[in-house]
């Protein structure tokens, strides 16, 4: 190997600096707040002269994110709060950004959104999303009726990062557009006793790792070069002879032990880690020990647990165009009645989002025990959906041809590299000296490109993504006593309805959290006169409802349904006036007087 | 002194509280300094120090590991006195040719009262045996925490069980004993007379009896193994409890243990696990441990006097193998005296009521430890037939006096004795060379397994948590491997009485150190002079 320890760091160290300089100039920009040069004509979306500036076309680090955070939070102070909700394995902060408006209520009091990201650190376009999403929601409040209702009338709970150890690895350290899909929990991998002692090794000290290939004689290799595009390479068929041998990603057997690789970052996957149908390493592989064992998802999973109010879910990964939702396994199950909420809100997603398809996990993608949103449904009686992000239909706007991806890449992504990036998404193959092989060539996809998009389509997945959480937001119980009606029992005793009507799609507790009693029911409580019975009304057209045995004054209600009505009767000694108040955990509080 | 006020405190009472059992813990760490130290694990839901005892002689994180666990169950006083008579025997006993060959070999770790919550109830007036531990919870999900559990409402001290004459009542009075009950059976045509609820009233006016009772969690039901959901004792989810994220680090953390041995309802001895799970690919994955569990589980089974029932779910004594990856074994300290047929399990029919059998003993021993059923005016059920009676909380499942609870424990010490003895002893003889000319050397390294328990589960290899069983050659200057790799990863479990030989060979002269082990079995080194 020609290439000496240091000469790796330094370029290690060159990379950091520059990483760290895109970080640092963001955050002077958001603490001098200097005037940003004003333009004369917005573009339909996003204003023109917003209090935070941020450029939607780059990937942030945890510095960098966490500046962006505190300047929203102290440009606008009434709209967002921003706290910290524990400490990763390395000592970052998890930060949740709430964003609602506390003078129409305070934010535990209105059905809240979870929107989470990056639990797999490599996948890290996800923290952009919900970071454009704060941005939007914030910068739109005065000036779009829809979104400030929205703010007004809901919670949203963001968590940009939920493995901000990794994602700073995946900057600053080598890595593949794959790696680390980990946190930064020390574990043995080869079981050997030694902690990440075996990472793959940046030959070429370019900052990726890349794949390395030998040429061999023809017919004593399985590979070729593309005739397309020479920098990908190919597979070869069942009777053509060959002339390359893959030797797999940049490395070699650091620990003497034989094996090459085989013991980097972590090693476990964080969302295989959560209290739902969790199974271990042997059916679920990245489990790791118990649910909730890593610092980083027993955080989520306290904030989780202490927001009862949390009814819609967001979580943001890469890659692949998919709007998913559970169950994660075959055997578990997704309510029926749920199931059609999932459907309608995932139809939506499908117009928003190009490219993309709304998919069941386990059907359609891979089983997934222990996944964070099954946990989030089946645990807490949340709706959640996992969006992948990044369509390769997006290169150009049909779905990408063509094989390869010997060296991560494919022969469509060769020709979007070549007609639209200019090359900046291969790294050529180049000669090194390798300690166990010889000379290999190291080439391939950079770490940046294939999972993720380019810089001029960040900007647009961030919206159309953000659009369809919005949406999601949007349909998220509102609950109102629409009305009262009284009528006269004769004896001085008087007959109270209300009508609790539900104006969105989403019921205001799901029905897996009606059937396993996940929260509380709702209450609908009646203040005025001295209450003889109560009990809920089972047709609107008709005089007989179900008594409610004790308590009469406040009636428990399983939920109002979606778009739904429910009539709670009560039957008092009295004329009025009277005030009904409905108060779901999931889904606010309203009164009306009469 | 300190040791003698101790012991005095002891020979009190069958049963101490956590507090007096840190204090014997520490007092026992104390007194037998250099083999044994005491120390805190965590702390439970009610701010209770989870409590550990390791004894053995030197460096006891590198030796092979039995861990023993009481107190999982919230009503299991007698698994914590076992437990702890274990670990006074140890060290009380150390000088003991016997017991030094163990001490001088091993490490025992002793966590007495994994869940020490749930039993403080027995120290508290009312007496009252509680679900869990003292985390609060909304168990009717109105909004309350814990606002209506069951109480003492006749004022005895005791809160007991409570039949009410009910239209709607399943249970009728036992046939054998009309002071115990049974559920009717409409098939044969039987008519229910009494609703059966612990004692309690409609504490917040809803109606409803004891539907929102102080006690969390569960511990010995909050495992991912066969998971509880949606229940309160189950917890929210798997490993909520506090105490169960500090058992499972506790293990984790410790690779040196390769078997567990758990004091619960739990009994694994009385009818061996088949270890098969049930979504592994493949029937026949775990056939190794499958056997070295049997085999196992007969050696000490005549020792174990004791019986208990089949898993629920959730359990520690489950969890321990099949999530945790260590050879587990399980039966209650103490349960009342059972007839063959309980064991056999060939005449299941014949197995005797655990109730009829407490009564039986109670009757002729202490009739105190039965309350008779006797009137009461309840004020949620004016003008009705009340009756309290009933089992005391905490009768039916321990030892109910000092002598008996001796008996069990030592007992108990016999059986743990012998499994701490068949932990795994690995033999590694001088490796046998030879020349094949020019300079390469074959050479055979044996390691033999002189215990009992294999140096590893293969199940074990597949959580996380386990360091593998490998052979690490550490070559001279000069020298190379002629072939393979320098690392040896050992996959199939080396069972007691059995070996296992690898081949090297070794191009050039000098001294080849070869380094054989696991956690679970110590490392080993042995050098052999190639010239």
């Amino acid at each position: 190997m020609k290439r000496s320890k240091t000469s790796m760091m330094k370029s290690i160290q060159f990379l950091t600096l520059g990483f760290l300089f895109a970080g640092l100039s963001l955050s002077a920009m958001g603490q001098q707040s200097t005037p940003v040069p004003f333009s004369a004509q917005m573009a339909a979306g996003a204003p023109n002269n917003p209090k935070v500036e941020v450029a939607w076309n780059r990937y942030y680090d945890y510095k960098a994110y966490t500046s962006i955070l505190q300047n929203l939070n102290k440009a606008y102070p009434d709209l967002s709060e921003l706290k910290s909700i524990g400490k990763s394995q390395e000592g970052r902060e998890l930060w949740v950004l709430t964003i609602t408006n506390e003078k129409t209520g305070s934010h535990t009091t209105k059905p809240g959104m979870y929107i989470a990201a990056n639990i797999h650190a490599n996948e890290i376009q996800a923290t952009e999303v919900a970071l454009y999403t704060a941005w939007y929601l914030l910068e739109n409040y005065t000036r779009n009726a829809w979104i400030k209702e929205l703010v007004d009338s809901r919670t949203f709970y963001i968590i940009p990062s939920q493995s901000p150890d990794s994602r700073d690895k995946y900057m600053y350290e080598a890595n593949t557009a794959n790696s680390p899909r980990t946190g930064q929990v020390p574990r043995d991998d080869d079981g050997d006793g030694l902690i990440n002692e075996d990472r793959p090794n940046d030959l070429n000290g370019d900052g990726h790792i890349t794949m390395m290939r030998k040429k061999v004689a023809k017919g004593l290799g399985t590979w070729k070069v593309s005739a397309e595009d020479d920098r990908i390479m190919i597979r070869c068929n069942a009777d053509e002879a060959c002339d390359y041998e893959m030797l797999g990603q940049e490395g070699f057997d650091m620990d003497g032990d034989g094996r090459v690789n085989e013991d980097g970052d972590g090693s476990y996957d964080p969302n295989r880690n959560w209290g739902w149908n969790w199974q271990p390493n042997y059916i679920q592989g990245g489990a790791d020990r118990y649910p909730f064992n890593l610092p980083e998802t027993k955080a989520v999973a306290d904030f989780v647990k202490a927001h009862p109010n949390i009814i819609g879910g967001q979580s943001y990964h890469n890659t692949g165009g998919m709007i998913l939702r559970g169950p994660g396994a075959r055997e578990d199950r997704v309510e029926p009645s749920d199931e059609r909420i999932f459907d309608f809100i995932g139809a939506i997603g499908e117009q928003q989002l190009p490219g993309y398809r709304y998919l069941i996990t386990w059907r359609d993608l891979y089983t997934v025990y222990g996944g964070e949103t099954d946990w989030l449904y089946a645990g807490e009686g949340i709706m959640p959906f996992v969006n992948e992000l990044w369509a390769q239909y997006n290169m150009f706007r049909q779905n990408p041809q063509g094989g390869g991806g010997g060296g991560g890449g494919n022969t469509t992504l060769a020709k979007f590299d070549r007609l639209l990036l200019f090359g900046d998404a291969f790294v050529p193959w180049q000669e090194v000296d390798h300690p166990v092989f010889g000379k290999v060539e190291v080439g391939g996809t950079k770490k940046y490109v294939g999972r993720m998009p380019p810089s001029f389509l960040l900007e647009e997945e961030c919206h159309r993504n953000m659009a369809f959480t919005l949406h999601h937001a949007w349909h998220l119980p509102q609950v109102k006593v629409h009305s009262i009606e009284t009528k006269s029992l004769g004896n001085g005793l008087t007959e109270v309805v209300a009508t609790i009507v539900n104006e969105r799609s989403v019921p205001s507790r799901l029905a897996v959290d009606v059937r396993n009693n996940i929260s509380r029911p709702d209450w609908v409580s009646l203040k005025g006169g001295k209450i003889i019975s109560s009990g809920v009304r089972t047709n609107r057209f008709e005089a007989t409802f179900n008594e409610q045995p004790g308590s009469p004054e406040r009636v428990d209600i399983e939920a109002v349904p979606g778009m739904g009505t429910v009539f709670v009767v009560w039957i008092v000694q009295g004329n009025g006036p009277f005030e009904v108040t409905y108060d779901g955990v999931k889904s606010g509080k309203h009164s009306l007087k009469k | 002194m300190l040791s003698v006020y101790s012991s005095v405190a002891w020979s009190q009472s069958a049963y101490m509280n956590a507090a007096d059992e840190a204090r014997q813990l520490n007092d026992l760490a104390s007194r037998y300094k250099s083999l044994s130290a005491a120390f805190e694990i965590g702390k439970s839901a009610g701010g209770r120090a989870i409590m550990a005892i390791e004894i053995g002689a030197g460096d006891r994180s590198k030796k092979p590991a039995l861990l023993v666990m009481g107190g999982v169950d919230p009503e299991d006083l007698s698994g914590p006195a076992a437990s702890v008579q274990f670990a006074r025997y140890l060290l009380e006993s150390a000088s003991a040719d016997s017991v030094k060959a163990i001490l001088d070999k091993y490490t025992v770790y002793v966590v007495p009262r994994v869940s020490p919550d749930p039993l403080e109830a027995y120290f508290r007036k009312p007496l009252m045996a509680m679900q869990g531990n003292d985390k609060k919870d909304d168990a009717d999900r109105d909004g309350q925490m814990d606002e209506d559990g069951p109480s003492d409402v006749n004022g005895d001290g005791i809160v007991a069980m409570m039949r009410v004459i009910d239209p709607k009542g399943e249970w009728i009075s036992h046939e054998a004993n009309n002071k115990l009950m049974r559920k009717a059976d409409s098939r044969k045509g039987e008519v229910g007379k009494y609703l059966l609820m612990r004692e309690g009233k409609d504490d917040d006016g809803d109606k409803m009896i004891n539907e929102d009772a102080a006690g969390g969690i569960n511990v010995n039901s909050n495992t991912t193994y066969n998971p509880v959901t949606y229940t309160s004792a189950g917890g929210r989810h798997p490993f909520e409890a506090v105490e169960a994220r500090a058992i499972a680090d506790f293990i984790f953390e410790r690779p040196n243990i390769i078997a567990t041995f758990t004091f619960s309802y739990v009994d694994n001895l009385s009818k061996p696990w088949r270890i098969k799970y049930p979504r592994t690919p493949g029937p026949n994955r775990f056939t190794a441990d499958s056997t070295a569990h049997a085999y196992l589980t007969n050696w000490i089974r005549p020792l174990s006097k004791y019986s208990g029932v089949d898993s629920e779910g959730g359990d520690l004594p489950g969890w321990a193998y099949w999530h945790a990856g260590r050879y587990s074994f399980a039966a209650p300290a103490w349960s009342f005296p059972a007839d063959s047929a309980r064991r056999g399990g060939a005449n299941a029919a014949a197995t005797p009521n655990l109730e009829l059998q407490a009564l039986k003993w109670y009757e002729a021993n202490d009739p105190s430890g039965f309350l008779s059923w006797t009137p009461l005016n309840h004020p949620d059920f004016p003008g009705r037939t009340v009756e309290l009676g009933w089992f005391k909380p905490f009768a039916l499942s321990n030892a109910p006096n000092t002598a008996l609870m001796n008996e069990a424990g030592n007992n108990a010490t016999k059986m743990l004795f012998r499994l701490a003895s068949g932990l795994p002893e690995l033999d590694v003889p001088a490796p046998r060379v030879e020349s094949l000319g020019a300079g390469v050397y074959r050479v055979t390294v044996v390691a033999t397994n002189k215990g009992k328990i294999p140096t590893h589960s293969e199940i074990g290899r597949n959580v996380k948590g386990h360091t593998a069983f490998l052979i690490r050659t550490k070559l001279g200057n000069g020298q190379k491997l002629a072939m393979g790799s320098p690392t040896t990863f050992v996959n199939q479990p080396i069972k007691g009485g059995e070996s296992y030989s690898q081949t090297f060979l070794i191009h050039g002269k000098g001294t080849t150190q070869f380094e054989i082990g696991n956690p679970a079995t110590g490392m080993r080194s042995v050098s052999v002079n190639l010239n």
